[in-house]
């Protein structure tokens, strides 16, 4: 790796990316401060920021080739890796809207969201093609994408945002991502990010002190790029400080900690079940030793594993808490004096943060309330009318609840939504109900988070079959397999003669959880 | 009093002077003298431990950064 003299040392600093600009500029930015560093690496190949920039250059305008016109839409069905990057920069660089999609998704999955966003390209792999059949797309193991970002690709796109954002640059408030996120009704809706979001939530962290990413850093991207915490709180914002990005494309944790140890990372931009799956692991000391700071985010880590990370490292794993609506990040406890167990810590600079109960009056403190937050970073409503964001004066109800202790420390109490949190995804009872009582055994059914271990919770189905017929556990979960993401498919069966019903006929959640 | 706590730093670093404070509270408490190290007239430390600062040093070896925990460090400084 080239090391580079960067005199822009803070690059939060009224220097840095204005909010106004285009998502891509980051890049453009970058291979501006440092042109050699090493921008992505991957076990077979890496790019400098300059040749990330170029990159996004031929790929840009390669999809303009392909018909796209400013504001299309543009799915990226891609496992990380460079290709995912330049499709994703260069789709924002050319004023298109970027759709990232769920690898995980089955096919049934990908299309509903595909037809809701009316995208006009998949780009995407040979072995994820199948998932896209009668698409158009453009394989990035192919030769048409060879021809596109291949060094003798395409010139700069037509309306590249430039050095200089003039006012017909893409960017700003124009929507820049659409991220699938499940709804409270199971379908999932489309969260609408504006470049004006996206930066806005990457100047908010790096007014943090200490750093969150600096230039010297080696950040690790192992979370999924298709989700927002990966994809703009780790590639944003390692773009933002052109540091350097390891990218990998699943997590091991062996695996994993032996690229932290020879890629030399610095960063570890992680979810519980890395965490909980490396603090059963023996030599961890020597491999932590090596990191400036590791936080934690998609979903409370527990506060045994963040202990006991703690002392057998001595590294502080410090934890965060956000939206996909948010883009994401609303608060860490990087910004606490001192960072508490159990605790999401506090609002991040420029984010507003309050708890309002039923009635929407703040809270007293201790009591718990509902998130409401206010800030650049909020999103411009769900796909396509705008719906269900922030309110006339910008506040936004997160849906999730948290009261504050006597030092102003945050931590979460539960989801005013039902949903079940599966490795940091979100998995939304009433989705995975609707396909289990398709079957035709199943009288009725109901769907609840369970504790565990490595996951964080997993979903348990309560079924009641229907009299007289024959129905095994096995049979309720190939059924949901052949119809759901594997992540939403219950791990556990239970037989029950009823459910607990609320006066309205609604199966009664609470009245499970407790039993 | 033996100087055996440093606190690497920078100017207008807030961590720093909250790390300062409590590096001065336990080392008073302890009997142990600990002085602070501006980095910035220091290419070589600026390289290493820009990003890192406050870096709290203990007998010449790093033992924290960023925050200090009070019951570390005393362990640090009794053992």
């Amino acid at each position: 790796m080239t090391e580079e003299s960067d005199t822009t040392r803070d690059p939060g600093t009224p220097a840095g990316p204005g909010s106004a600009g285009n998502v891509a500029d980051l890049v453009r930015r970058a291979a501006a401060r440092a042109p050699h560093r090493a921008a992505l690496v991957t076990p077979t190949r890496t790019v400098s920021w300059s040749e990330l920039d170029a990159l996004v250059d031929r790929v840009g305008a390669g999809l303009q080739g392909k018909g796209l016109h400013r504001g299309d839409r543009v799915a990226i069905l891609l496992p990380n890796s460079i290709d995912f990057a330049a499709a994703y920069f260069g789709a924002l660089r050319a004023g298109l809207v970027a759709v990232p999609l769920n690898t995980a998704y089955t096919s049934s999955e990908i299309d509903y969201q595909l037809t809701d966003a009316d995208v006009g390209l998949v780009v995407t792999d040979e072995s994820l093609a199948g998932c896209v059949a009668d698409r158009p797309t453009v394989l990035v193991d192919g030769a048409e994408w060879a021809a596109i970002a291949g060094p003798s690709g395409a010139a700069p796109p037509a309306v590249a945002a430039a050095e200089a954002p003039t006012a017909d640059a893409p960017g700003g408030d124009e929507l820049a991502v659409l991220l699938y996120t499940s709804g409270t009704t199971g379908r999932p809706k489309g969260a609408m990010l504006s470049h004006r979001a996206l930066l806005a939530n990457l100047d908010q962290l790096a007014r943090i002190e200490p750093s969150v990413v600096a230039p010297d850093d080696v950040v690790l991207l192992v979370l999924p790029l298709f989700h927002v915490y990966g994809l703009n709180a780790g590639l944003g914002m390692t773009a933002r400080a052109a540091a350097t990005g390891v990218l990998a494309n699943r997590f091991d944790p062996v695996e994993t900690l032996a690229l932290v140890r020879d890629q030399k990372v610095t960063n570890v931009i992680g979810a519980p079940p890395m965490y909980v799956a490396w603090s059963m692991l023996p030599g961890l000391d020597g491999v932590f030793r090596g990191l400036r700071l590791a936080v934690s985010g998609a979903a409370p880590l527990p506060a045994a594993v963040m202990a006991q990370l703690e002392e057998a490292t001595g590294t502080v794993i410090y934890e965060g808490y956000g939206l996909t609506e948010t883009a994401p990040v609303l608060t860490t406890t990087l910004c606490s004096p001192q960072p508490k167990p159990g605790s999401i810590g506090r609002p991040i600079p420029g984010v507003e943060l309050r708890l309002l109960d039923d009635s929407g009056r703040e809270v007293d403190e201790d009591d718990p309330g509902e998130i409401v937050v206010r800030g650049d970073n909020v999103f411009s409503g769900y796909w396509p009318d705008g719906s269900g964001g922030a309110d006339a004066e910008g506040w936004f109800r997160t849906g999730d609840v948290a009261y504050a202790d006597p030092d102003g420390d945050l931590f979460l109490v539960d989801r005013v939504r039902e949903l079940i949190l599966v490795s940091g995804f979100n998995v939304y009872p009433r989705e995975v109900e609707d396909v289990i009582a398709t079957h035709p055994a199943v009288a009725e059914v109901a769907v609840v988070a369970v504790p565990h271990p490595y996951t964080g919770e997993a979903v348990r189905a309560l079924v009641v079959p229907r009299p007289g017929a024959q129905l095994s556990a096995d049979d309720v979960i190939a059924h949901a397999a052949a119809r759901l993401a594997r992540f939403k498919c219950p791990t556990s069966v239970e037989f029950v003669d009823e459910l607990p019903h609320s006066a309205t006929g609604k199966v009664a959640k609470g009245r499970l959880r407790e039993g | 009093m033996t100087t055996r706590v440093v606190v690497l730093s920078k100017p207008g670093c807030h961590l720093c002077a909250d790390a300062c404070a409590a590096v001065e509270r336990i080392t008073a408490e302890l009997g142990v003298g600990w002085q602070e190290q501006d980095i910035t007239g220091d290419p070589e430390l600026m390289a290493r431990w820009a990003e890192y600062v406050p870096v709290i040093v203990v007998d010449g070896e790093v033992h924290d950064w960023f925050r200090v925990s009070a019951d570390k460090l005393r362990a640090a400084l009794s053992g």
